[in-house]
């Protein structure tokens, strides 16, 4: 993975400086909460239900065994013990006093961690596949485009203060894995007829309470405009998209608003009077951050694992192999498999992991991984490069830990965001329903089921990415009480798709059986092989609408 | 009114700023609104020894790119500081339209944004007046290097470390 | 944010501290305190005035920040609390926070 110079080093270490001095003035009343708002949301700190919460930039989602660590021992010495992994690949904390800010960040910074970016309308954490650099089905490692951008996007001083918030994921796989046509920008890296490397570039995606596909506005550009091409985008969006309404600010507006061709034409001619003013990066410096995600040393050959039955007569017991099943992922090198660790444990707290298991997490990056980890965005974590011979062992002692469930990309791997019970925006609480959900459906429905995403968000600004689940469920407050409107047919992916709803809100009683029912329907009408959309494409909803509605 | 220069050093100011519906005053240096700039050109020109601009950020320049270096000075205003604009257009005058006179920001600024101001090209900065601004300079020099191409002489990270003049070599 | 409260509902005065964030309700006191149960009431609105005042020079004097009135019911335990949200903010998350406490590890 990239590591810091002392350039890299020094400006987080300045943004310490700065940071304390304006929560000094904050505190002294030099600076009102108007003016510090915008500051602190920009270094992640927003102000939530119980405290402030403290969100850490994990950039692309990688971190080190180190890192990860660091973080564990901040959650214990300014938090409480636990830290809270986001669908933006990040952390949040959730306890942090204001005053203990400057020196969490400076905690942060001897592992070469920031806050930076984080929230506020800037250029935000740059996403990406979590399986960059191992995945089977890609074509180009995108880590090293999302360093560059992660660099060029940092203290950007032309686009700091953006009429609105500025997400951008990008993926070199087939299949996408971030998510990229519900970002403000999806980079999908192509290769054209040269077999040169480019981008199909994507504009206008997002969630919230306007949940609207991306489009793509150029097929194939060159890896080097890439920069220039970016700041054309952002700086016709920066000079046009909207400062009056909060809620038509995104550039999914704008571009809605001038229509896909004349937002493309303005971005075009921008490009083209920009590139000899915004370079890109020297070619060496693009080798050297590429040189920074070369491949680890590999096994060649890998020791080949124990076969099942051998296994099995060793007395290895099942869960290891519904885990293997789902959990470990087909990876480019022999002998090798990328692992996910779910943080989706039956009752538990999606995306949620103590500060013992990080560091047990650590611990096994370490002995089985090249000490490297990686955050999903469906808020789990990766070690990418497992020897197969390795996964048992390395299942006993994540189960240990309560990590060993196996249920990746399954009915109970549910993205929920924190709802209610923390959020000053929600409307309803997520995670209890997630908890009921996930201990309501036995191990057998969801083994029978297959690759099923459920999501729950606590109010309209949807970062529960409810809108892209094959159920989503959207948390609203009806004169106090937490009511649920059940969606469906939604996806993140390739297929990209926004679910529409069933009917009129649930009680939050109703909420699991009712997707108890919807998954039954599922069962009961697919046909061989039929994912959960490709069945809801040929039947419609009304026979889900029936089911849902005949358990009230 | 207070102003610096992106050093920090206070400048004592010769321009006039001249509202919409008073009279030029002869052989002044006068900032008009662009509104006014365009509807009286004749008699500003006439009237002032040398002329600065007022723009909102909402304006466009592109209509009097050709004009654009007769202005002594282009005052870019921030309506509120959250309102980011003007540093675009900041650029866009030093990129596209290579304007060379002074571009001063006016309106609801703090001192944490003299930074990313100094690097979209602002060389001067009223500073409003309710603050206190012995510290402001300090703002100037928030981070000793920059990831990003820009107007000032920051160094930037890509160059430091290939030792390159410009990202252009 | 929130909404307005209902005019004849009797309220009480809430905020976070500005140092640490955490949500405080103005006591019969004067002072802010971290539980709502002996929070003053105001059922008038010469009383709600006062109280918006308060909170105005507690904003100055960077005491506290994001001051609301929250209504109440006039009841006492959870039945106070109007909306789940106040509630939830009052007395913490309804769910159990993850640590590091041992009986939850096998090893």
């Amino acid at each position: 993975m990239y590591s810091y110079d002392s350039i890299d080093r020094k400006i987080v270490s300045e943004r310490i400086a700065q940071f304390r001095g304006q929560v000094e003035r904050r505190l002294a009343g030099d600076l009102t909460e108007d003016e510090f708002r915008p500051l602190r949301l920009m270094n992640g700190l927003y102000l939530q239900l119980h405290a402030y919460m403290l969100r850490v930039a994990i950039p692309y989602g990688t971190l080190s065994s180190k890192q990860m660590r660091a973080l564990a021992g901040i959650s214990r010495k300014f938090d409480k013990g636990y830290g809270h992994f986001t669908t933006r690949q990040n952390i949040q904390f959730n306890w942090p006093k204001l005053e203990d800010t400057p020196d969490i960040l400076a905690d942060l910074a001897k592992v070469d961690m920031h806050a930076i970016q984080t929230s506020g309308n800037c250029i935000r954490n740059i996403t990406t596949d979590p399986l960059a650099g191992v995945a089977a089905d890609e074509l180009e490692d995108p880590r090293p485009w999302a360093e560059i951008i992660r660099q060029w996007s940092t203290f950007h001083p032309e686009f700091s203060f953006l009429p609105r918030k500025f997400k951008i994921a990008l993926t070199g796989a087939l299949e996408d894995r971030a998510a990229i046509r519900f970002h403000d920008i999806g980079l999908q890296i192509r290769k054209n007829e040269e077999g040169d490397i480019g981008f199909e570039v994507f504009v206008g995606g997002g969630q919230g309470r306007t949940p609207v596909i991306a489009k793509s506005i150029r097929s194939f550009l060159p890896e080097g405009d890439l920069l220039p091409y970016l700041e054309a985008i952002l700086r016709v969006y920066n000079l046009q998209g909207r400062r009056d309404n909060l809620y038509k600010a995104r550039i999914k507006i704008l571009l809605d608003a001038m229509g896909p061709e004349a937002f493309t034409a303005a971005v075009e001619k921008e490009w083209q009077t920009t590139r000899d003013h915004t370079p890109n990066l020297p070619n060496e410096e693009i080798l050297r951050i590429k040189a920074a995600f070369s491949p680890p040393k590999y096994e060649r050959p890998a020791p080949s694992a124990k076969s099942d039955d051998a296994l099995r007569r060793d007395g290895v017991p099942e869960g290891f192999f519904n885990w293997r099943r789902w959990n470990c992922i087909a990876h480019r090198e022999r002998g090798y498999r990328a692992v996910i660790i779910s943080l989706k444990p039956p009752g538990g707290i999606p995306g949620d992991a103590s500060a013992r298991q990080m560091e047990i997490i650590a611990s096994l990056a370490d002995s089985f991984s090249f000490g490297e980890i990686r955050v999903t965005h469906e808020q789990n974590l990766v070690l990418t490069d497992v020897r197969e011979l390795d996964l048992y062992p390395l299942w006993k002692l994540l189960d240990a830990a309560g990590l060993g469930t196996g249920n990746a990309s399954l009915a109970t791997d549910i993205i929920a965001c924190p709802g209610l019970d923390y959020c000053n925006l929600a409307n309803a609480r997520s995670i209890p329903i997630s908890q009921q959900i996930s201990e309501r459906l036995t191990e057998e429905k969801l083994h029978l089921t297959g690759p099923f995403s459920i999501k729950i968000s606590g109010c309209i600004n949807a970062c529960g990415h409810h809108h892209v689940a094959d159920i989503g469920i959207l948390g609203v407050d009806k004169k106090g009480e937490e009511l649920y409107q059940i969606m469906l047919g939604g996806n993140p992916g390739n297929n990209a798709a926004i679910a529409s709803i069933l009917g009129p809100a649930i009680s939050s009683d109703k909420v699991v059986e009712s997707v108890e029912s919807i998954i039954d329907t599922y069962l009961a009408n697919r046909q061989t092989k039929e994912t959960f959309s490709q069945t809801l494409g040929r039947l419609g909803t009304e026979i889900f609408r029936e089911a849902l509605y005949e358990c009230h | 009114m207070n102003v610096i220069d992106n050093k920090g050093n206070m400048i004592s100011d010769h321009w006039l700023l001249i509202p919409n519906l008073t009279p030029i005053p002869s052989e002044s240096s006068a900032i008009v609104s662009l509104e006014r700039y365009l509807s009286e050109k004749t008699e500003i020109i006439t009237k002032a020894n040398s002329i600065g601009l007022i723009v909102e950020p909402d304006q466009a320049l592109d209509d009097i790119a050709n004009e654009l270096n007769q202005f002594g000075i282009i005052v870019l205003l921030f309506p509120k500081f959250t309102d980011g604009r003007a540093y675009s257009h900041a650029r866009l005058l030093r990129q596209h339209h290579n304007y060379s006179g002074e571009i001063r920001a006016a309106g609801n600024i703090l001192r944490d944004q003299l930074f990313f101001m100094k690097r979209c090209g602002f060389d001067s900065f009223i500073l409003p007046d309710d603050k206190a601004t012995t510290d402001w300079i300090s703002g100037f020099s928030d981070f000793s290097a920059g990831y990003q191409y820009s107007s000032d002489d920051l160094p930037i990270a890509a160059c430091e470390r290939w030792n390159t003049k410009t990202l252009m070599d | 944010m929130m909404k307005k409260p209902d005019p004849d509902a009797p309220v009480i005065l809430t905020a976070n501290r500005l140092r640490d964030g955490v949500s405080v309700w103005l006591s019969k006191t004067g002072g802010w305190q971290e539980t709502p149960e002996s929070a003053t009431t105001a059922r008038t609105p010469s009383e709600r005035t006062e109280l918006c005042s308060i909170a105005e020079r507690s904003v100055e004097n960077q005491k506290v920040i994001g001051p609301y009135l929250m209504p109440v019911s006039g009841k006492i335990g959870h039945a106070r609390f109007v909306s789940w949200r106040e509630r939830i903010r009052a007395e913490g998350p309804t769910i159990r926070l993850p640590s590091d406490r041992a009986e939850i590890w096998k090893e």
